[in-house]
């Protein structure tokens, strides 16, 4: 650049000798500002990463980790007090942390290192070569993030099924998207997975989701009975959001040449943190009714399940009749 | 910001501040003079000018009976908030109303969910020998010479959460359907227990007319009060707020009649606050408000030393209680069990810990709410989602 500017000098220079005075500027004065304006852009050599800059910059780093650590604790419990807004406080979360994060990167950038922008630029260009080809996996990662945050197919809070994991998300994050099994296992789900396949979302961001319990029945079972147990059997548990409906599906299937009833209990929980609890005891209480009420009996579950060693059963009462 | 969180530690002393501040109410109660309690008691009402609003059930029951009396069949039920004045308003309509009337009253003062035991306080009503089945009664019902205004009060109380707790309510509903043109029935209950009710078994289908009360503004709350207050013919003077001294609205105030009105007004606040519209609670709070009397003054302390916020952490299994307690309102600790499926000493020890933090009152071996903090409850449990 130097040198083009220089050759711009020496045309200028010949041209202003070729040229027959005109009463312009001279010569001495065209080179004399031009040299004033190569000294006003010359890049700044004098910015240096100071002891104190280390030090500012890591100090409002621990005070802002502290901030929105604390910050994120606040809206947690907010969450626990205010339960049919903890979805809401728990979505809050995630925006917060990123927001929060790089309004610090830029304070720390501008605010305290300043570095000339043409270093800054020098700095990201050659480093964001070099992570670029390293981390292309990552950055696929970080805008399937981007995108699950812009399009929301599930928000913080919500109960997801994924392939063959299913639970509660319960961070939402630039490279994955964390969830919590039922059996309290934590699973982190890489952000480009997450976005080429489908996403079952329970709760859609409500505060309770629809449980499910499945029986299998004999077919000659007393059904209006066993709609009012059913029935009452989610109505009467500690867990139901009874304000929403309570719905006894019954289908007939066949079982190994058998005919059995598949009755599909599906009521709401309050919180859908208590899934798995209500589930169980709705399957517990229809269950136990049913047995104590003779709807049902122990052998006649037993024989749904054991086809083949009805048959089996069968063959060995046979074979004993064709003995002498 | 802390405590409004939940993130302070709710355990030891604000769990205690409850049990605290029940046994300290309880022991001021005894002092105050004997015809300022019974002006403030908070039983239902007999006399007609501590009444406030009322006018439009009152309205509604009127012309459902005017109904029955052109040959309906006709089944009302009142329907609000325990300790907001079901039972006053069947006591004004007992002497409006149903004036020349047979009014015969079934009260179901705790659980009843077995048929004989809801027979029993049929014929005790009835001042019968007790029948053991509805088909029996209905029987007698059905012969009765004259046509009556059968009363049940607090209906919410003749179920029990478990898979056979409803089929003596229902079979009464069913004998109460078909006796509908012989008796105009009146129904009284709790607005918990009757949405729950309405949910699982239909019961607003049983009947032809439902009337709510709504809950009291804050407005007839402090109406009410002064009301009452007034007829005692003691004066009134409130102590000065702790804080108020510095607060730039109470220092302009020029004479002791504005100062008294201010502290007033921040009084009935804070009193709207903890009693939000449930006028049980705020006469009890009332009456806990009385630091001192003489002769002719009483002196109200403003200052509520109530912080109902540790009930948002209380652990599940008695936020689950206390929800059986929304609904049920009474519940002894074997029904408790019946309830959650656990055995009574198991039940007796969780509902004994929870009387004696004072989350609980009880009552001749039935566990109700602690009045003071019945409307705290509600509003956790609707925070928890757990009521709507």
């Amino acid at each position: 650049m130097m040198s083009v500017l220089w050759l711009f000098l020496s045309v200028e220079v010949v041209s202003a000798q070729a040229a027959p005075p005109t009463g312009g500027p001279s010569i001495k004065s065209v080179v004399n500002n031009l040299g004033a304006d190569l000294s006003s852009q010359q890049p700044n050599l004098n910015w240096h990463l100071t002891f104190g800059k280390i030090f500012w910059s890591l100090l409002i780093f621990l005070i802002a980790f502290f901030v929105i650590k604390y910050a994120t604790r606040l809206l947690d419990a907010f969450g626990e007090r205010w339960a049919s807004s903890r979805l809401l406080f728990k979505r809050i979360i995630p925006i917060l942390r990123i927001s929060g994060w790089a309004f610090v990167l830029y304070l720390i950038i501008d605010g305290v290192l300043s570095p000339p922008i043409a270093t800054l630029v020098a700095v990201t260009a050659s480093a964001g070569i070099a992570v670029g080809f390293a981390s292309q996996d990552i950055l696929k990662n970080i805008f399937g993030g981007i995108m699950i945050l812009f399009d929301r197919p599930f928000q913080v809070g919500d109960k997801i099924a994924v392939g063959n994991y299913y639970g509660e998300v319960v961070q939402i994050g630039l490279r994955s998207v964390r969830i919590v099994t039922p059996d309290d296992s934590l699973v982190s789900i890489p952000n480009s997975d997450l976005v080429n396949q489908a996403v079952s979302n329970s709760n859609s961001g409500d505060f309770n989701c629809q449980v499910v319990a499945e029986f299998y029945l004999p077919a000659n079972v007393d059904l209006r009975r066993l709609k009012r147990v059913a029935y009452l059997a989610a109505a009467c548990s500690q867990y139901a959001h009874i304000a929403k409906p309570i719905a006894v599906v019954i289908t007939n299937e066949i079982h190994e040449g058998r005919s059995v009833l598949k009755m599909r209990l599906k009521a709401y929980v309050f919180d859908l943190r208590y899934e798995f609890a209500f589930k169980s005891d709705m399957t517990e209480t229809v269950m136990q009714t049913l047995f104590q009420e003779k709807l049902v009996s122990a052998d006649e579950l037993s024989g749904l399940s054991s086809g083949r060693s009805d048959a089996g059963t069968d063959a060995t009462r046979q074979s004993a009749a064709a003995r002498p | 910001m802390r405590k409004l969180s939940g993130l302070t530690s709710s355990e030891g002393d604000l769990d205690r501040q409850l049990s605290d501040f029940v046994e300290l109410n309880r022991r001021k109660l005894t002092r105050v003079p004997y015809i300022y309690q019974r002006i403030f008691r908070t039983e239902p009402l007999e006399e007609e000018r501590f009444f406030v609003g009322g006018e439009e059930p009152l309205r509604r029951i009127e012309e459902s009976f005017k109904r029955f009396k052109d040959g309906f069949p006709v089944s009302a039920a009142i329907i609000a908030e325990k300790g907001n004045g079901k039972t006053t308003i069947l006591n004004r309509t007992e002497k409006s109303v149903f004036r020349g009337t047979d009014v015969v009253r079934v009260e179901f003062q705790r659980t009843f969910f077995a048929e004989i035991d809801i027979c029993r306080q049929f014929a005790l009503a009835f001042d019968q020998e007790p029948v053991s089945s509805f088909d029996s009664l209905e029987r007698y019902l059905s012969e009765l010479e004259s046509k009556r205004v059968i009363v049940l009060e607090n209906i919410q109380n003749t179920f029990l959460r478990t898979m056979n707790g409803f089929d003596a309510l229902e079979k009464m509903l069913q004998m109460i359907n078909r006796l509908g043109d012989r008796h105009y029935w009146l129904f009284t209950a709790g607005i918990y227990g009757w949405e729950y009710l309405d949910r699982t078994i239909g019961i607003s289908g049983y009947f032809s007319d439902l009337i709510n009360l709504p809950s009291f503004s804050d407005e007839e709350v402090r109406k009410l009060i002064e009301i009452r207050h007034e007829v005692s013919g003691y004066g009134l003077n409130y102590l000065v707020l702790p804080g108020a001294e510095k607060d730039r609205s109470y220092r302009k105030l020029n004479s002791e009649e504005q100062r008294q009105n201010w502290l007033a007004t921040m009084f009935f606040r804070k009193l709207a606050e903890h009693a939000r519209g449930n006028i049980k609670t705020a006469l009890m709070f009332w009456l806990s408000a009385i630091d001192t009397f003489t002769d002719e003054q009483i002196i109200i302390d403003p200052t509520i030393n109530l912080d109902p916020s540790f009930l948002y952490q209380l652990p599940m299994e008695e936020i689950f209680t206390l929800a059986a307690f929304a609904h049920h309102e009474f519940l002894t600790p074997s029904e408790h069990a019946l309830v959650f499926k656990q055995s009574a000493d198991k039940s007796l020890i969780l509902l004994r810990n929870m009387h004696k933090r004072g989350i609980l009152d009880v009552v001749e071996e039935n566990y109700v709410i602690q009045p003071f903090v019945y409307r705290a409850v509600i509003r956790g449990l609707k925070m928890k989602n757990i009521l709507d």
